[in-house]
């Protein structure tokens, strides 16, 4: 069965709920984005960009000291090698080439932690386009470099002062520009969330991190793995990897982020601990009072902390397909400590939620299974957060002692 | 029966145009509310739109986000807002009054008890900008055989097939909103919205009522020449802030309609 239905709905999830203005505008841009997107001139630059400018494929590399240490086999899908440092570049190449197409003037993004902010602003520069990003007044100061990357690059960054002043507020900001620019503008939203056709979309342009996974684990393996692992804020870098595996007989599991503990506010866990409801624009899980008020998350990682989530992941859930389990901020910054030191690589945040899941499995796995990680960013940008949390835990260790 | 549109219609007869008005519910406090509507029947308002207040409001601009915040912070919810409705039928004023609403609070109200409660408190009907009609047909439904209006916007994007249908499952009357954007910055040209009067008459007799960045007198007038009436939100917020008193409310609307 292909989803999403022509409604935008996975199941009983997605949709356009969205003021009127938009509507015109996500039926021209479904329509111009199937058009384009199999358009040969579009594929080939595309392709063009992905290899020469952002690196692709990335490896797939056997971890060793890990694969020893846990008594099966791991393997990490190297996204974090993706120029920019992550996965999100696949989808703002995507996306910021199809405004062009479009013949779209003007790109306008959110960004939480600076991620998507700086991939979108890197693909406009590339593409010469005129860049505005939204970034909640928290998460400037939390992401300090981020915003001097971003204007680097030649985008305008745009404090967002409303609301919680986070990542879901410069979401809300975006919108707001968007339904009042939207003849000449293009929204580059940075995940599977928001309204049809966004979920489609983001997924079809981070699908090539499963499709590399597939083709190359079965020339090195011979075989497909018995488990695909990726962390989940709002799901783009997980879906890109369970997309081509959904119709095998492989395990999926998202892991989201636990945060301080179960309590609502304390973590950004939407499917594990969250209801149905409607937020930007599409009818998902989300974390909410029970008026549907929006509540503001927590995680040590600004990646993950995000309300909602994308609707296929709900849809996957529900269905049994996928799997979703919880790392905590603690569990998280343990993992991040471990794959560093272990394999010298040093994971994003976000994605160490994910390493912190697979290592739990130790001694459940028995030594011929075969678990892919996808690795979707690297930790740079984390340094200075990671160095205060350690410092601090570090302190506490001492007084204790 | 539709009291919305028959008071709209007999404000057309009566003074040329109908005038609405917007206040969030519990803004600026949360007992405000009552004493406001109040005013705002003394000065001569058709009808009322009372804001269900939400966390995310993204069809609105600065100004009735930062009301909504207000209220909320003060812990204004969806059954506060029906209990405020209540208490002005108490008060024995009659004036239609609309909920204009973030479809999240209504989905997780629950669709039918959110109707059922809205004909218990005496509302008349409710306009969701987040909710186009492909997703509206459940609480249509539930709409029928009830006295409760539901008004669906058109905006400059809105294609002619759309206007055709929107029309159609409409009810109270058509909100226009005359440019592209969000509430509360000034519409400076309303040239747009007369040609988009003009299109959506060739298919409805609903009346057509303009919101979205109208600000003064001046503006209502120019509306009521075209088209049967005006909406005042932001602005009112602004002015309403510092004195949330019956007496401000009426002062507000007299000037509009002098």
């Amino acid at each position: 069965m292909k989803l999403p239905d022509e409604k935008g709905y996975f199941g009983p999830y997605g949709g356009r709920f969205i003021p009127e203005t938009l509507v015109s505008i996500l039926d021209e841009l479904k329509q111009k984005y199937f058009n384009i997107i199999n358009r040969n001139d579009f594929q080939k630059k595309l392709n063009h960009y992905l290899r020469t400018y952002c690196g692709r494929p990335t490896p797939l590399y056997l971890a060793e000291n890990v694969s020893r240490d846990l008594g099966f086999k791991v393997y990490l899908k190297r996204e974090d090698l993706n120029h920019t440092g992550a996965h999100k570049m696949n989808n703002t190449l995507g996306q910021v080439l199809l405004a062009k197409f479009m013949g779209k003037k003007r790109v306008i993004a959110e960004t939480g932690a600076g991620q998507h902010g700086v991939a979108t602003a890197t693909a406009c520069a590339l593409l010469n386009i005129p860049c505005k990003i939204y970034m909640g007044k928290i998460d400037c100061v939390r992401q300090e470099l981020n915003v001097f990357r971003m204007k680097l690059l030649g985008a305008e960054v745009e404090v967002v002062e409303s609301g919680s002043q986070t990542l879901k507020d410069a979401i809300n900001e975006t919108i707001r520009d968007w339904v009042t620019n939207a003849s000449d503008t293009y929204y580059c939203l940075g995940s599977c969330v928001g309204p049809d056709p966004y979920p489609e979309m983001v997924r079809n342009f981070q699908v090539i991190i499963g499709k590399e996974t597939k083709e190359e684990i079965l020339k090195v393996e011979g075989r497909l793995p018995d488990m695909c692992v990726a962390c989940v804020g709002g799901g783009s870098n997980a879906i890109g990897l369970f997309y081509p595996f959904l119709e095998d007989k492989v395990k999926l599991v998202g892991v989201e982020a636990g945060g301080k503990g179960k309590k609502l506010g304390e973590n950004a866990a939407t499917i594990s601990l969250g209801q149905a409801g409607i937020l930007h624009g599409a009818k998902t899980y989300i974390l909410q009072d029970k008026y549907g008020q929006i509540i503001p998350t927590h995680s040590v990682s600004a990646g993950l902390d995000y309300p909602g989530v994308g609707p296929e992941h709900v849809f996957l859930k529900e269905s049994g397909r996928a799997q979703y389990e919880v790392a905590t901020d603690r569990e998280a910054l343990e993992a991040f400590e471990y794959l560093s030191k272990t394999e010298g690589i040093i994971p994003a945040l976000e994605s160490a939620h994910a390493i912190a899941y697979v290592r739990k499995l130790k001694g459940k796995l028995n030594k011929d299974k075969i678990v892919v990680i996808n690795l979707s960013g690297r930790g740079d940008k984390d340094m200075g957060i990671v160095r205060d949390l350690l410092e601090a835990k570090n302190g506490q260790d001492k007084r204790k002692n | 029966m539709d009291r919305i549109r028959e008071k709209i219609e007999e404000a057309n007869k009566n003074k040329g145009g109908a005038l609405i008005i917007y206040i969030t519910c519990g803004f600026p406090y949360k007992d405000s509310t009552v004493d406001i509507v109040k005013g705002l029947v003394e000065g001569g308002a058709d009808v009322v739109e009372l804001g269900i207040p939400f966390s995310d409001p993204i069809a609105d601009g600065r100004i009735i986000q930062e009301a909504s915040q207000k209220a909320l912070q003060q812990k204004v919810n969806t059954d506060d807002c029906f209990s405020t409705v209540k208490k002005i039928r108490e008060n024995k004023i009659d004036i239609p009054i609309l909920f204009m609403g973030y479809y999240n609070t209504i989905f997780t109200y629950g669709e039918k008890r959110f109707v059922e409660r809205a004909k218990q408190v005496g509302l008349d009907g409710f306009i969701v900008p987040d909710l186009p009609l492909e997703e509206s047909k459940r609480i249509l439904n539930l709409l029928k055989n009830s006295s409760l209006s539901m008004p669906f916007l058109i905006t400059p994007t809105t294609t002619e097939d759309r206007i055709k249908k929107i029309v159609s499952l409409s009810s109270g009357f058509i909100y226009l909103v005359p440019r592209l954007g969000i509430t509360g910055e000034k519409t400076e040209d309303l040239s747009l919205a007369r040609s988009l009067v003009q299109k959506i008459k060739k298919y409805t007799s609903l009346p057509i009522c303009i919101g979205f960045g109208i600000e003064n007198k001046k503006d209502v007038d120019q509306i009521f020449s075209f088209c049967e009436g005006a909406i005042i939100g932001s602005k009112f917020i602004q002015f309403i802030e510092k004195n949330p008193s019956s007496e401000n409310a009426r002062l507000f609307v007299e000037k509009l309609l002098s």
